[in-house]
């Protein structure tokens, strides 16, 4: 068989790493496009205000400023931020009782601001340094509101509104359950109570944001850069904002510094930045710094638990039922996605037959939440590892062993967790063997008992040793499937094109890594394109895993054969399920390639 | 008094030269009037460790100085630590190796922080090494390759040097 | 966050910066090292009417050794003082606390006379010149002058140099050959600003402490002598218990801040975890080096 065997799994030295590690990476922040102007934002300092007026008159006549706008300018030219920040697929619809109010962003903030780095105005101007004088020019008087920074707080009566229109700062809830966990809770010889709160987070990846556009008038097309994790979907928001057809909007991620979720939506910024390129005619780019990164960059988490667990004398929980608010910041870029992958994982691994979720979305006044690393799933697990240990401590239970008890166990796979996971589908666990994995671990550190006898002998001598277990069961992906498709130009290049955008995971060496195993050639050299396709097909992939790619291999011929010899070649035939068209790109050239 | 001045230095052996205010940044210099784009601005208040060089021989952080500061300095940056056939610096290598990059974004400042550490400390113990690197953020890596690289690249040196 | 419009004067001479620095009337700030002043700059938390860059001003970085005093340019770099033999032998105290501040690569550019006309709280280096009663030599329009450690610092990022004086050379007494010395510090990460430090230096004459100098950092607005601690050691020795009453005093002389990173309450308590463990390390390392 060929060496190249059986690539997948084996650690590669990566492809990208050349070009990072001698400069040559190309950042946003490093896109020059000739006659490029600059964007600066002038950022709410208060958390709820009332904006009074915002005189820009000496900002836009500042040296080097080519355009200076407000929101009020925006009104009229661009709608807010679509509603469609993150749809709920129909099924899930339909099976989960949910009631979402997506209050519509608008690109500048126009009659309040709702958090502290809220953008009001923008400066374009030759360069950052020129924007940012212009921006202390602006004049912005705002009226101070009461500012909400509690989630409960918001939910109370009598609590200030922050978006007018809703009369509520309850943005979205739904609820989610199985089995009869009212009976079986009130019937539990045991229950506690607890609550739980997961503090906020933020990613803070040493790149910061970024946007570019270029508007092309030959072609009425516009193609925009991004430092996102979303290609795909800010192409679609964008053709939405500017009335094109999504066939001639492009966007495209370079080389990106860290994601982990921040860049993972579409901000302001990404649909502001091309009206602006097309409405000066000359391309238009926006670095975020660190302190607007620090003030305006989605946060996480953030989720304040109350769990109710009914258990029996032998640590097996009956009935589990956790009632959670996510404090989501002034604006809800992700839904109910977070949040229901917050309920979708709450049991785990672990087999609780009764089980009721609701959940809360509340608006504050802080910056807006989205996802990171994990988006609504560690928040689950916290409050499950938890009171599951709190569960074993009332009875004085060894923790690890209650853990085991529920978990679900390997002959009882494929097992049905009874809900639905977020695309609406049923939540089943195919394989796994939780308790021996947990086994596994203990056996790591030597066992449990013996860490137990060690913890003790420690506390006698003043010394306090902590155990923390911590087990959990991820869903990746939307689902139901990911794909890619795959082509072979008659030179013996092959493009792989899917949905994935890299912030540092390695795609180009995974990619080649996956193709080289089905084509039992290892590719030599290859350029990546993270960016949208011309042809366009809405798509509702989001997340940068790697695709899995479903392919059938009609016939293989080497690729030298195929040269010059269209008409008589028989193509390489990758079928993807469903060819996803706007798609990265991934082009892969062999040199030489040996068939079979 | 803050019109653009002349800025002449050189930077990775070659003599550079350009206008610019005395109030931009020498890394806003090296990326936007030099085309070095491979310093990058992480934080610009000289937190972060990504837009690190060599002045004059030495570590600086470019994102708190001035151009006008390196006015007949000798800078490096990342795009002069590889040879001119492009075989890479030692360092570099050994990064390639040890997986110790993951977005690339702060490489290049931990390369110049770790290659400056090295010329005072050619065999670095591996605590030695955590806390030189210690200057520089890595959200990607979690540290432990870049630890391990810094390590094989100072061997890969002292072998060099032999 | 790039900084705003300055004029940019980058004299010889002292002379022309202090002369410069005078005309501007309070709205000039002179640039050493830049690694505190530029990122005010970058933020526009500063945005001065002109910056006198001193580093093309020749002479400011010596290090001179005479009569028991070393007098070190206001412009020696911090990185230049870590490595100077003549500062590990006379100095070396100072040689510690450098490593504490902030990483090597700030410490490239940074300068010992900008660390303390910038008199951040949490600084080592004002806290050494205190703990060693150091001086600065400042220069104005009126010519020279010096002012003694306790009189430098006035409050958080407050010396009582004028706006139109220059610091231009630090001075230490030579530390006793024989002197024991630590600093501890209680930082989140290393090189971060301390949330509180305390250095010491004793001198040891058999079961005497004939010197004790405590100091701190990160404590209170500025950094402060400890006097009373030090004259518990100077009356009772090094023993255990004396350390431990000396601890116990110096956590009740402290006035600590409270502020987002640690309580009042949570400083004063490391006040003294941290006088006993310094001033311990301080006796162990004498008796090493007598020993």
């Amino acid at each position: 068989m060929s060496e190249t065997r059986g690539l997948v799994g084996r650690p590669l030295l990566r492809r990208e790493d050349r070009r990072q590690l001698t400069g040559g990476g190309q950042f946003i922040a490093d896109l020059e496009l000739p006659r490029m102007l600059h964007a600066a934002f002038i950022r709410s300092e208060l958390a709820h205000a009332r904006i009074r007026s915002v005189d820009l008159s000496q900002a836009a006549a500042a040296p080097g400023v080519a355009l200076a706008l407000s929101g009020a300018d925006l009104l009229r030219p661009l709608p807010p931020v679509p509603d469609t920040q993150l749809s709920l697929p129909g099924k899930w619809t339909s099976l989960v009782q949910h009631e979402f109010h997506n209050p519509q962003q608008p690109l500048l903030a126009h009659d309040k601001v709702r958090h502290v780095g809220e953008a009001i105005a923008v400066i374009v101007a030759e360069s950052r340094y020129a924007a940012e004088d212009a921006v202390a020019l602006a004049t912005v008087e705002l009226d101070p509101l009461p500012a909400v920074v509690d989630a409960e707080a918001a939910l109370a009566a009598g609590a200030t509104i922050i978006h007018d229109a809703l009369k509520t700062n309850l943005l979205g809830a739904f609820s989610v359950a199985k089995g009869d966990t009212d009976a079986v809770m009130a019937r539990a010889p045991h229950s506690l109570q607890r609550r739980f709160h997961h503090h906020r987070y933020a990613a803070m990846p040493i790149e910061c944001r970024g946007v570019a556009a270029l508007h092309d008038q030959r072609t009425d097309s516009v193609t925009i850069w991004s430092a996102t994790q979303v290609v795909h979907w800010v192409r679609r928001e964008a053709a939405a904002i500017l009335g094109l057809p999504e066939a001639r909007v492009r966007c495209l991620a370079l080389d990106v510094g860290g994601g982990f979720g921040v860049k993972g939506h579409v901000y302001p910024e990404d649909l502001l930045v091309p009206f602006l390129a097309r409405r000066l005619g000359r391309p238009v780019r926006w670095i975020e710094d660190r302190h607007e990164h620090f003030l305006c960059s989605a946060h996480s988490r953030d989720q304040l638990h109350d769990v109710e667990v009914g258990f029996d004398d032998d640590g097996h929980i009956l009935a589990l039922r956790d009632d959670f608010i996510v404090d989501c910041g002034a604006w809800n870029p992700i839904g109910a996605g977070v949040p229901y992958n917050t309920a979708a994982h709450l049991t785990g691994p672990y087999k609780i037959e009764h089980l009721a979720v609701s959940a809360r979305t509340a608006a504050t006044n802080k910056v807006p939440n989205s996802a990171y690393r994990g988006a609504g799933r560690p928040e689950a697990v916290f409050a499950m590892e938890r009171i599951i240990d709190m569960v074993a401590w009332s009875l004085r239970l060894e923790p690890a062993e209650v853990r085991r008890r529920n978990m679900i166990r390997a002959d009882e796979m494929p097992y049905r967790a009874g809900i639905p996971y977020r695309d609406g589908e049923p939540i089943v666990y195919d394989s796994g063997d939780y308790p021996d994995g947990l086994a596994q671990a203990l056996e790591a550190i030597g066992g449990v008992d013996a860490f137990r006898r060690r913890q003790r002998q420690a506390r006698q001598a003043g010394r306090h040793l902590g155990l923390g277990i911590g087990c959990y069961v991820e869903g990746t992906g939307v689902g139901p499937f990911e794909g890619a498709t795959v082509r072979i130009d008659p030179s013996g290049k092959v493009y792989v094109a899917s949905g994935a955008c890299a912030q540092g995971q390695g795609m180009e060496t995974i990619f080649a890594q996956v193709v080289a195993d089905c084509g039992k050639s290892l590719p030599r050299t290859f350029s990546f394109l993270s960016q949208t396709l011309p042809r366009s097909r809405s798509a509702s992939v989001r997340s940068p895993a790697a695709a899995r790619l479903p392919c059938r291999q009609r016939s293989t011929r080497p690729a030298r054969g195929c040269a010059g010899k269209p008409s008589r070649s028989r193509p390489i035939c990758w079928n993807a399920h469903r060819p996803i068209s706007n798609c990265a790109i991934v082009g892969l050239a062999w040199s030489g390639s040996r068939g079979p | 008094m803050s019109e653009p001045v002349d800025v002449r230095l050189t930077v990775n052996g070659q003599p550079r030269r350009a206008r610019c205010e005395p109030r931009k940044l020498l890394v806003d210099f090296l990326r936007e009037d030099l085309g070095l784009t491979g310093t990058h601005a992480g934080c610009e208040h000289g937190i972060c460790g990504a837009c690190t060089i060599l002045y004059n021989g030495e570590a600086a952080r470019a994102c708190i100085m001035f151009a006008v500061q390196a006015d007949g300095a000798e800078l490096v940056t990342v795009e002069g630590l590889a040879e001119s056939s492009g075989t890479l610096h030692p360092l570099q290598q050994a990064f390639h190796e040890h997986h110790a990059l993951q977005c690339g974004f702060c490489t290049p400042g931990m390369l110049i922080t770790a290659l400056d550490y090295l010329k005072i400390n050619p065999s670095p113990s591996e605590d030695e090494i955590r806390e030189a690197i210690s200057a520089v953020l890595c959200r990607c890596t979690g540290y432990i390759n870049i630890v391990k690289a810094v390590k094989a690249g100072a061997e890969a040196m002292r072998v060099a040097k032999a | 966050m790039k900084p705003a419009k300055f004029d940019y004067h980058c004299p010889v001479t002292l002379d022309e910066a202090a002369a410069i620095l005078a005309r501007y009337n309070g709205e000039a700030r002179v640039l050493a090292g830049g690694q505190s002043l530029v990122p005010m700059m970058n933020f526009r938390l500063a945005t001065p009417a002109a910056i006198i860059d001193l580093n093309r001003i020749p002479g400011l970085a010596a290090i001179a050794a005479a009569d028991g005093v070393i007098a070190i340019g206001a412009m020696a770099r911090q990185r230049q003082l870590e490595f100077s033999p003549t500062i590990r032998e006379h100095l070396p105290l100072l040689s510690e606390a450098l490593r504490w501040v902030g990483h090597l690569p700030t410490r490239t550019r940074g300068t010992i006379g900008g660390s303390i006309a910038h008199a951040d709280p949490a600084a080592e280096i004002p806290m050494i010149l205190q703990a060693l009663a150091g001086e600065v030599v400042v220069r104005g329009p009126q010519g020279e002058r010096s002012i003694a450690a306790p009189h430098i610092f006035l409050g958080p990022l407050t010396t009582a140099l004028n706006p139109d004086e220059i610091l231009i050379e630090v001075r230490f007494p030579v530390m006793p050959p024989r002197a024991g010395h630590a600093i501890e510090e209680f930082a989140r990460r290393k090189g971060d600003f301390a949330i509180a430090a305390i250095t010491v230096m004793v001198v040891q004459d058999g079961e005497r402490c004939t010197t004790a100098r405590l100091a701190t950092a990160g404590i209170g607005p500025v950094p402060v002598r400890l006097g009373e601690a030090e004259g518990i050691l100077e009356e009772r020795g090094l023993g255990d218990a004396a350390i431990a009453a000396a601890a116990q005093r110096a956590a009740e002389l402290v006035e600590p801040m409270s502020d987002h990173n640690a309580s009042a309450d949570f400083r004063r308590h490391l006040t003294g975890v941290l006088t006993r463990r310094a001033v311990a390390k301080a006796r162990d390392r004498h008796d090493v080096r007598t020993g």
